[in-house]
């Protein structure tokens, strides 16, 4: 397939906007209007400020949230709710406190309808590839934060999605697992070749992980789309970091962010 | 462990340790000291009026020989077991259906609330007209007083799931059946055990008000025709009986939590 010089599109979203009820009885417009492709095996990142809608957005791919406008297609189906074609890595990993790592990888196996040794198998294979085959035994209480978002990723590997979907993954985590979880990621990705939607406020983890970088206005809007022309394999991020490619993208998506921030605040002025 | 050992500090440090590791001398000890005050004090009193912990001993010698205390404990051990049985089966489900659906909540809710501070004794004479003299009517108290606690608690504790959790069970298609006993169940356990450790403990009382009330038999029987024989001493035997019942049924539950819900202990912040 690597001759086939388009890809085919993994999700199309034309005009979809999430409204909400407001409590003084007004209608809040959480992602309004929004449009973009995503090829299959490709990485965007979303990103904005704190209550732009990223996160109502990619609740909607997954599934999870009903729209209130728009058309969303993923995997070439409209998507009309969740579906094992798509998996969540969820922001604080939410595993289930009382299964075993092992266990928890299972999960979406099971409502999948895998048989149990069949099942235990997959499990093991996913903890392996995220580097975590000592500890299948282990309770989430006994793993520390990073070694449970490796649980969160393998548990979404495990049925095998189309789209992996990322909800600020390493957003808690502190700096030095953050980074060794992204280049985890990054190999991950190139070597699954899986589309990721990664939604992040950290501008430095959205240049150095992404194809494409959106940026969300506060209004809820997608109001810039940044391609990342960063070759890959990206196998050494620390190198990544100190281009100047690097370093004029991320520039660009801050004066972006602020710009979008300083007209947000002239609008509610106004 | 990244911190160093604690360098030793005496006597008292070696005492603390060895009581951290046997906690049940605490309670040995506790125990004796508060009968040897209760026999101090007790023994020069009015046997019709008090009574001290060798006199119940030698009552307690007496019951068991003549047989009268094991039947009293049967006769009373039937309706306790099968009142807060139905008590689990009934109240476990109802708890989870009223936490899982806002509808059944709002429509039923209340009544449960309103049965659990219900002075359920002042009804007894109405449930002894309803259900006559017989061991139907102490199965029915230890019903009613022992549900409300377990479907309160039941419920209680499938509220305060997370909502997230049961997101990432809708997010990887888990039915509403799937989602209530992969996700829901298994968090709200420790709840749920706590309601029937507070359920066992209201089933022990509704039985002894039961049996005193109605004279039927059993211990609360027993209790009630030791007391009109004016056998003060005698009357502490069934009494004792039921607070080592309350005390080893919470100990067996206690133990089932451990077992059932190990992660629940690690997870949360206890006295030290």
């Amino acid at each position: 397939m690597s001759d086939v010089s388009h890809p085919p599109i993994m999700v199309r979203a034309r005009d979809v906007g999430r409204e909400f009820a407001a409590p003084d009885g007004g209608i809040v417009r959480a992602v309004d209007g929004v449009s973009f492709d995503i090829a299959a095996g490709e990485f965007v990142a979303i990103t904005g400020q704190s209550g732009c809608g990223k996160t109502t957005l990619l609740r909607m791919l997954l599934g999870l949230m009903p729209r209130t406008s728009g058309l969303l297609e993923a995997s070439g189906r409209p998507v009309l709710g969740c579906d094992h074609k798509r998996a969540m890595v969820f922001q604080n990993a939410e595993l289930l406190p009382w299964r075993s790592a092992l266990a928890n990888v299972e999960l979406g196996l099971e409502t999948k309808g895998v048989p149990s040794p069949e099942r235990k198998r997959i499990a093991r294979r996913y903890l392996e590839l995220v580097g975590l085959s000592g500890a299948e035994a282990r309770r989430p209480d006994q793993l520390s934060g990073g070694m449970r978002q490796r649980v969160g990723l393998a548990r979404a590997l495990a049925v095998d999605p189309d789209l992996l979907l990322m909800d600020e993954p390493f957003g808690a985590l502190d700096a030095h697992t953050r980074e060794g979880l992204q280049a985890e990621l990054i190999r991950l990705h190139e070597q699954m070749n899986k589309t990721v939607v990664f939604v992040t406020h950290d501008l430095d983890e959205a240049v150095l992980l992404a194809d494409r970088v959106f940026v969300m206005s506060p209004a809820g809007q997608l109001a810039e789309i940044v391609a990342i022309p960063i070759p890959r394999p990206r196998s050494d991020p620390e190198l990544i970091r100190t281009t100047p490619l690097f370093t004029e993208k991320r520039y660009h998506i801050w004066q972006t962010m602020r710009r979008l921030e300083v007209a947000s605040r002239a609008g509610a002025a106004a | 462990m990244s911190e160093a050992p604690m360098p030793p500090a005496g006597r008292a440090a070696g005492l603390a340790a060895f009581l951290k590791k046997h906690p049940s001398v605490l309670a040995i000890f506790s125990f004796c000291l508060l009968m040897a005050i209760w026999e101090l004090a007790g023994r020069g009193g009015n046997p019709l009026l008090t009574s001290h912990p060798s006199a119940v001993y030698a009552a307690l010698v007496k019951q068991l020989s003549s047989g009268v205390l094991v039947n009293a404990l049967l006769q009373s051990l039937q309706p306790l077991l099968i009142g807060y049985g139905l008590a689990v089966l009934l109240g476990v489900p109802i708890g989870l259906v009223l936490g899982r659906s806002w509808v059944i909540e709002k429509s039923f809710g209340f009544y449960f609330v309103g049965l659990d501070a219900t002075p359920l004794v002042a009804f007894l004479p109405v449930f002894i007209l309803w259900f006559g003299l017989h061991v139907l009517v102490k199965i029915v108290i230890v019903f009613l007083f022992s549900i409300t606690p377990i479907v309160i608690n039941t419920w209680m504790g499938v509220k305060a799931v997370p909502k997230t959790l049961v997101e990432v069970g809708k997010s990887f298609v888990g039915s509403e059946s799937f989602i209530t006993r992969k996700i829901v169940l298994p968090h709200a356990l420790p709840s749920i055990v706590v309601g029937l450790r507070l359920g066992i403990g209201r089933a022990i009382i509704a039985m002894a008000v039961a049996e005193l009330f109605t004279a039927l038999s059993g211990l609360g029987g027993l209790l009630l025709k030791r007391s009109e024989d004016y056998d003060t001493a005698g009357m502490f035997v069934p009494a004792f009986v039921f607070m080592a019942m309350g005390i080893i049924a919470n100990y067996f539950l206690a133990a089932m939590e451990r077992r059932i819900a190990p992660w629940h202990k690690a997870t949360s912040a206890g006295n030290e």
